[in-house]
């Protein structure tokens, strides 16, 4: 039986979409698929999975020698730079693939490098939000408009998930040194 | 040489027992399993933290990948460089002195 729920986690909530998934599973509903804000199950028995997410670029490596480290785990989904590992639970060291605070702030070095990137773009079009810059002209003018109205929506939450990533890494940044 | 592994000393625990399991080629899952043998269980490097050292590590040229294994493509493995076996010895050395003083000490304590 095929089950699909529609969630919206965002990269700030990892731990709520960690937590559902994993009392999804105890319920009996293994994760097979991952699209956007869409989850899809499958029926099982019951089991006690743990949740892990991975943001990775793999700049040096190919995504086999990258799986090659996490043969203790089910890699469930790739999802966009995103990649969704499970396993059964042991209680032990061996329920996180991130082991201490310099590896978990280097995954977030990760997500705001990947914010500033497609950040960057979205930014240099801020001026279009000044009144005098508002008169639109020209063949594809609705087009623009539309455009506008696009940013208008996206660049804010951009600011504020690049905002609350970057509490986080300074977090993490900071337990490392005590 | 020995400036470049004063700025690497002290190695993490992980680290040292990283560069001490690849004096034979090892695949990342590989050093996971010897690690843990080695030191009973105790210290489990987790799959991504021991991607990221590993990255660092090859960046630093203290341990290389082999090249690709004929009948098994699929997993490269990781072997370490000369470097490397210079700065492990560096290592063992500071944490002989510290064993050997821990035992001068500790005997003045009795």
């Amino acid at each position: 039986m095929e089950l699909m729920e529609r969630k919206f986690f965002f990269v700030w909530n990892m731990d709520k979409e960690k937590i559902y998934l994993e009392e999804m599973a105890r319920k009996g509903y293994a994760l097979t698929d991952v699209k956007l804000f869409k989850y899809y199950f499958k029926k099982i028995d019951p089991i006690d999975y743990v949740y892990e997410f991975d943001f990775q670029y793999l700049f040096s490596m190919s995504e086999e020698d990258y799986l090659s480290f996490f043969e203790d785990w089910e890699l469930v989904k790739r999802f966009g730079l995103w990649y969704y590992f499970r396993r059964i639970r042991t209680n032990t060291a061996k329920d996180s693939i991130y082991s201490d605070n310099e590896s978990k702030s280097n995954m977030y070095k990760g997500i705001l490098l990947f914010l500033v990137l497609t950040g960057l773009p979205l930014y240099i079009q801020l001026p279009i939000f000044i009144p005098q810059f508002l008169e639109i002209t020209g063949t594809f003018a609705d087009y623009y408009r539309y455009f506008r109205y696009i940013l208008f929506i996206i660049t804010p939450i951009h600011f504020m998930v690049s905002i609350s990533m970057l509490i986080t890494y300074k977090g993490y940044k900071k337990r490392i040194k005590e | 040489m020995v400036n470049k592994f004063k700025k690497y000393s002290p190695l993490t625990e992980a680290t040292y027992y990283i560069l001490l399991s690849l004096h034979v080629p090892l695949h990342g899952y590989g050093i996971i399993k010897k690690v843990e043998n080695m030191t009973d269980g105790r210290l489990i490097l987790a799959a991504g933290t021991l991607y990221g050292a590993i990255s660092k590590l090859i960046s630093y040229n203290l341990i290389s990948l082999v090249s690709e294994d004929v009948n098994n493509k699929r997993k490269k493995e990781y072997l370490i460089t000369e470097e490397g076996i210079a700065l492990l010895n560096f290592e063992l050395l500071r944490i002989k002195k510290m064993v050997s003083n821990s035992i001068i000490e500790v005997k003045k304590w009795n």
